[in-house]
């Protein structure tokens, strides 16, 4: 288990390295660079000496291997991502700040999904092709159907023209306000967990029926089990370990689906940040934001990975 | 849903429907009203899709001027001055106050020495407000105002020629700056006065780090206390603020509101909907679209309406076929039906002709109706004699062009189609290209633009709008303008010290600018803004400077016991 771990870790360097490198090249060839920007915001057009000065400043006037060289440096040397362009602050400072927010929308969308599609879809494969069954998949493909942006907006404006409702604008930290803070959350959860769980459900409920067709849950229901106990104990675990691995490979979706519902429900998490970022061509924090994703992704699919062995006992890391 | 909220909103169109609430509002106004300290004003600004950028000036980024509650300039808009208040302005241009409408904010008086020398003496007893960790409290002198500039010209991130007139900046005594020109430049006032970067930074703070927003420290009448990025910024009132306000002929201590909380929204659906809510106590910029609704949802809300201040126009490149031809630009004139994009596409919510003058710019704007024919004939639908120019000018077929344009200004995606379908019908083919907006940008900032761009531009003042628009090298010049007697005239412009006659220069540029049509030039529209009604001591106004409100922050005071009478406390 522990070369298994060690290994894996060290299997992170190079993937990261790589992504690394192609996010901090291509960001700087898509059209629209940041100096024009940043030049276009003034009403007196700049000379050149002006915009080589600026890009001095930057520190753009290096060639990008140079320059990449110098923010890997920094990192590995002393885990400094670099500075904003526009707002001059470090880069960390602004993804410490973020970074929680983003993942606590993901943590509770996960849940809302799980809450959602686990006793769903298990009662679904349990009740098969009844009217129980057939309200739940038609359920999941109505959450499939609906777009989280369209549901968002429809979650903001209309509560608000029919009740004079609105969720909350203002965010509040969790350290600052925990009650407040989830009361905050809860809403752009739901809306972001809501598709997530039409596909975790849909998948439970096939291996659940795939599970429930299995010999040794014969064996269980012949020894006269309750349900509960064969469902629970011996179905639900075993069906679970593709479940693990599609929530796994969902997690970018979610940040991915952070960016929309960050912006509808006025959440100071990474999607706004990135958004932003791309929108005024600040590098550091955009390859910044795509590193930390990078490695949070990388270290999901690790747990998923290591979550196999806990739940299916057959499973052997060597 | 919360029961609160239903009551909420119970109470108010209960009040609404019978007829009670306007006249609770007009009896609180009728009677003189007596301004009430406390509250928090929380506000979706004309930027409310847009976080803050910097805290430093020295970072040449524009919106600093409108986040910074915490700094103040030499100059301010006189907002006594304005409509609501009996004078004649209306406080919504980009960056320019009138000429009459300048007061001194940190400068007491000024006067010109000599025709290159300008004397500023600064108000005594303004102060820096103690800021634990930056700087102790102290009196603001000659010599933050030459530190503030010289930083400013030292930053690594200046335009070089935006103080090529400036020659020095010196402190001769405690409380008086003496600035020495090299030429005159009519923009004087704007560029260091009340311009984007001229807030007044201390050394302290700049030693401190002012691109950090817990560092920014000013002798503002508010404090920045907290900022979220992507969320909010928020300010407190500084207790040792200098201005007053005379109300019913009462002086008042400004600021009158505790705090004040600007929201960054950037979902549009989100910001009318916290206005219909009362999330929002104001909201500076509201689309046409939203307001017939905003009206019916909630009718307590006071409006204001004024055209944009940017202009809305397809650029032809002139340096390239066929645009270079004046016949084939004013035969796209003639092409498109203007009116009827008024009143079809716009539901009336526009006007005809607001660029590149702007009709709130006094003598520097000329109507419609004033100019000549041939000016007038460019705002007039004729397709067929857009079709004799065009065959005139050798296109009898018409001809194709690539245009660009970027969604991120959400009516051109609707304006766009509406442009080929008028140009079709006069043989003229415009390929659509839909950009990013950095790369859209870009386009034109490098001189890459295509031949037809369809954008948006700011006047930001009567003069820029000529230079900005229509001068080679200039960075807002799609059309890629360059007549050496046109930028000779804009220079005399500048350098003209008598404002009747720089306004004359000005109106005889903006008949010939147009008459050449280096633009199709498109409607402007109306943008709404809507405040509840506890909201008092407010008309409306939005900028008193550079893209700079606090002077109206400043003033406004909230009717805590109506706001709980409509049920929002």
């Amino acid at each position: 288990m522990g070369a298994y771990l060690a290994r894996r870790l060290l299997a992170l360097i190079p993937t990261l390295l790589l992504a690394s490198i192609i996010v901090f090249v291509t960001i700087r060839l898509i059209p629209g660079d940041v100096i024009d920007l940043m030049l276009s915001q003034n009403d007196v057009a700049a000379d050149k000496l002006s915009r080589d000065q600026v890009v001095a400043a930057l520190g753009l006037d290096k060639p990008v291997s140079t320059q990449y060289l110098h923010w890997i440096g920094g990192i590995t040397l002393h885990g400094d991502l670099g500075r904003s362009l526009w707002q001059n602050m470090p880069v960390t400072e602004l993804l410490a700040a973020r970074l929680p927010v983003t993942f606590e929308l993901g943590l509770l969308a996960m849940l809302v999904a799980l809450v959602i599609a686990l006793p769903i879809g298990t009662y679904s494969a349990l009740r098969q092709d009844t009217r129980g069954d057939y309200i739940a998949r038609s359920f999941s493909i109505l959450l499939l159907a609906v777009p989280s942006f369209w549901l968002g907006t429809m979650v903001m404006v209309f509560p608000s023209i029919w009740w004079g409702w609105s969720p909350e604008v203002n965010y509040v930290r969790f350290l600052d306000d925990p009650w407040q803070n989830l009361k905050q959350m809860a809403l752009p959860a739901i809306v972001l967990g809501a598709g997530l769980s039409a596909i975790t459900m849909r998948l439970m409920r096939t291996m659940m029926l795939e599970v429930l067709r299995q010999d040794y849950i014969r064996t269980a229901w012949a020894k006269g089990l309750p349900e509960r106990l064969v469902v629970m104990r011996h179905a639900m675990r075993n069906a679970l370990v593709p479940v693990i691995t599609l929530i796994g490979l969902q997690a970018p979706l979610l940040i991915g689906g952070a960016v929309i519902i960050e912006t509808i429900f006025v959440i100071p998490g990474m999607g706004l940040l990135l958004l932003d970022a791309v929108n005024q061509r600040d590098y550091p924090i955009i390859t910044g934001v795509f590193l930390v994703v990078g490695v949070a992704v990388t270290l999901i699919n690790l747990l998923v990975d290591l979550s196999y062995g806990v739940l299916d006992p057959k499973v052997r890391y060597r | 849903m919360n029961k609160p909220g239903i009551r909420r909103r119970d109470a108010a169109r209960l009040l609404a429907a019978s007829g009670v609430l306007p006249l609770l509002v007009r009896a609180q106004n009728a009677r003189p009203e007596v301004p009430k300290y406390g509250g928090k004003l929380e506000i979706g600004t004309i930027y409310v899709t847009l976080s803050a950028l910097s805290w430093d000036p020295a970072d040449w980024n524009w919106k600093i001027n409108h986040d910074g509650g915490m700094y103040e300039q030499l100059f301010a808009a006189d907002l006594s001055k304005s409509k609501r208040n009996g004078g004649k302005h209306t406080y919504y241009a980009d960056a320019w106050i009138p000429a009459d409408a300048i007061k001194g904010e940190l400068a007491e008086s000024w006067r010109w020495v000599d025709p290159l020398r300008l004397e500023i003496k600064l108000r005594a007893g303004v102060m820096f407000p103690e800021k634990p960790g930056v700087m102790k409290a102290r009196e603001l002198v000659a010599d933050d105002v030459v530190f503030a500039f010289n930083r400013l010209w030292a930053s690594p991130k200046k335009t070089v020629a935006y103080f090529d007139h400036v020659k020095k900046v010196s402190a001769i005594d405690k409380s008086t700056v003496v600035f020495e020109f090299n030429e005159f430049n009519a923009e004087w006032d704007y560029r260091f006065g009340y311009g984007y970067y001229s807030g007044i930074v201390p050394k302290e703070v700049a030693d401190a780090g002012a691109s950090n927003w817990k560092n920014t420290n000013g002798t503002g009448p508010f404090a920045l206390t907290d900022h979220v990025s992507g969320n909010s910024n928020t300010y407190a009132r500084n207790p040792n603020y200098w201005d007053k306000e005379t109300i019913n002929g009462t002086e008042y201590k400004l600021p009158f509101l505790d705090q004040i909380i600007y929201r960054t929204i950037k979902d549009e659906a989100t910001y009318i909907t916290a206005l219909r809510t009362a999330k929002l106590d104001m909201l500076e910029t509201i689309r046409w679209q939203h307001v017939a609704e905003l009206k019916k949802s909630a009718p307590a809300l006071q409006w204001e309406r004024s055209l944009a201040m940017a202009g809305t126009y397809l650029a032809m490149r002139v340096d390239v076929k066929p645009f270079d031809d004046v016949r084939v630009r004013r035969a796209m004139n003639l092409a498109i039906n203007k009116e009827e994009i008024i009143k079809a596409y716009y539901g009336g919510n526009a006007e005809m002709f607001a660029f590149p003058q702007h009709p709130d710019y006094g003598a520097y704007y000329e109507p419609l109706s004033g100019m000549p024919d041939s000016v007038k004939e460019l705002f007039t639908y004729n397709p067929q004699k857009a079709k004799k120019l065009l065959a005139e000018a050798g296109y009898p077929n018409g001809f194709a062009f690539k245009a660009q344009f970027s969604p991120v200004a959400v009516d051109h995606i609707d304006l766009m189609p509406l442009l080929v379908a008028y140009l079709e019908q006069v043989g003229v083919k415009m390929e659509v290209q839909a950009m990013e907006y950095p790369a859209f940008l870009s386009a034109m900032t490098t001189r890459t633009n295509a031949p037809g761009y369809l954008m948006n531009n700011g006047h930001t003042n009567p003069l820029t709008t000529l230079r900005k628009n229509f001068v080679p090298g200039q960075v807002w010049n799609p059309s890629q303008w360059n007549d050496p007697a046109f930028s000779k005239k804009v220079d005399q412009m500048y350098a003209e010290r008598d404002e009747p006659k720089r306004q004359a220069l000005a109106r005889e540029m903006i008949r010939e600018i147009v008459d050449k049509a280096p633009y199709v030039w498109l409607p402007t529209q109306y943008l709404y803004r809507a405040w509840w009604p506890w909201v008092k001591n407010y008309g409306g106004e939005v900028r008193a400077g550079a893209v700079r409100p606090w002077p109206i922050y400043a003033r406004i005071w909230i009717d805590q016991e109506l706001k709980k009478k409509m049920g929002f406390a």
